[in-house]
């Protein structure tokens, strides 16, 4: 994550790789429930977060944020038995699929304004 | 898996579910050690071959200690929270220093003074750095037990508030006027209660005195010391700004109030006891205790009065060596 790329010589790459912790930190949530529209188990989300966008995202953090999401009726979730060991997954309930569609509908100015700050700056 | 490697996995997910307070802990446990199992099915897997111990322990040592992982899937509880905690730890820095510098006087007096060398031998160190010990635990006690209250209550109080109530912009050399108010009742209840104008409730039956080898000797200093602080309180609210000459004044004056209590410290540490204890239809063990208790308050208030005039002498050296006055106002 610490490599330089063209044109960002002379830029500290720690920095960069903390404002983009704190980018996921930020946006932690929607990612997780956007996608979880896909029924996951912890261990295979986590997996999918760091393949999909290379979040290294801890159990402390992760898990805590998976109930809490439940608990405000945006994730369901129920034990599935696999191998014959049990396991937790999670999926997008419909309460949060309303709540994605009204979130990035809010947000559209917003993320059409990133995406021209992407477009000058890339 | 090889058994001893299973043993050690669920070794680990008992420690952590013993460590964990929290109504889902049996649900969080079991959710976590199930994805723990699914990846080392899938290492092994991957390599073709049963996991080794050295790898499973490995695993487990990156997963953090099992108290962090609890601690983490826990609820964040708290005593005293983070908007509190920096009040609470400046606090407690004065009473660490306040403590200090009594253990420093008591440890001289116990070194330097023979008369306790020769009431207590051999423990004279330990018996005479009790009421420090006393002043820093019951202290440290009783501000952690408020701020713990405070932090209970602090949403409803933080939620009512008002900018307009908040304390006027005062420059460094400007003695808020509420302080002076404090100090100014402060020192006329104790003027009056050391003239005897004013008595201390006390319970019926019983009469609590200080002892005359410490009244006789300091009367008339401690009278003179209190009258100007008296003056002084009410002259700071009608006058607050501390001009550096005025502040140099203040800093003598605190400066004499500390030697002064430095005296009585020193006189009192040499009596057996600060205090006289009449009761005449109490048994003599509960007077003994009584007077014990009333001669750690004594000399805890006597500590607490020189902490006061050290932070006086602080405060107004700061007045004094001021580079330039600075302020927040427009």
């Amino acid at each position: 994550m610490n490599t330089v790329m063209k044109g960002q010589e002379g830029m500290d790459p720690k920095l960069l790789e903390d404002m983009l912790q704190e980018h996921h930190r930020a946006n932690l949530a929607l990612v997780v429930l956007a996608e979880l529209r896909k029924e996951h188990c912890g261990y295979t989300l986590r997996k999918g977060l760091a393949a999909a966008y290379g979040m290294a995202i801890e159990d402390g953090t992760l898990y805590p944020l998976l109930r809490r999401l439940e608990s405000k009726g945006l994730l369901e979730s129920e034990w599935q038995e696999e191998g014959g060991r049990r396991k937790r997954a999670y999926r997008l309930s419909r309460m949060g699929k309303l709540f994605l569609k009204a979130f990035f509908s809010k947000i559209a100015v917003e993320v059409r304004h990133i995406h021209s700050l992407v477009e000058e700056f890339s | 898996m090889r058994a001893d490697c299973k043993d050690l996995v669920s070794r680990y997910w008992q420690a952590v579910r013993s460590d964990l307070q929290d109504p889902q802990a049996d649900r969080i446990v079991e959710e976590l050690s199930g994805a723990m199992w699914l990846e080392l099915a899938d290492q092994e897997e991957e390599l073709g071959r049963d996991l080794t111990e050295d790898e499973v322990v490995a695993r487990l040592k990156a997963e953090k200690h099992p108290l962090v992982v609890a601690a983490e899937q826990g609820p964040q509880i708290s005593l005293i929270g983070p908007l509190l905690y920096p009040s609470y730890l400046r606090l407690l820095k004065w009473i660490g220093i306040a403590s200090l510098v009594w253990l420093v006087v008591l440890g001289g007096f116990a070194i330097f003074v023979p008369s306790i060398q020769v009431k207590h031998p051999g423990l004279q160190y330990v018996e005479a750095l009790r009421p420090a010990w006393e002043f820093a635990f019951s202290s440290f006690a009783l501000l952690t037990a408020v701020f713990a209250l405070l932090d209970r209550w602090k949403a409803k109080a933080l939620g009512e508030w008002d900018p307009r109530k908040l304390p006027a912009v005062r420059t460094e050399a400007e003695v808020p006027r509420s302080s002076s108010l404090i100090s100014l009742i402060l020192n006329s209840i104790l003027l009056l209660w050391w003239v005897g104008v004013f008595r201390a409730p006390t319970v019926a039956g019983w009469k609590v005195l200080l002892t005359p080898e410490v009244t006789r000797p300091f009367f008339w200093p401690i009278f003179g010391m209190l009258l100007v602080l008296v003056v002084v309180s009410a002259a700071s609210i009608l006058w607050p700004w501390r001009s550096r000459p005025l502040a140099g004044i203040c800093l003598g004056i605190d400066l004499l109030g500390l030697i002064l209590l430095f005296l009585v410290l020193l006189t009192g540490f040499q009596l057996p006891t600060l205090v006289e204890v009449k009761a005449p239809s109490s048994s003599p063990g509960d007077v003994a205790v009584v007077s014990r208790l009333m001669s750690v308050a004594a000399l805890s208030a006597a500590m607490v009065g020189e902490v006061f005039f050290a932070y006086g002498i602080y405060q107004n050296a700061r007045r004094i060596f001021r580079r330039s006055p600075h302020t927040l106002a427009p």
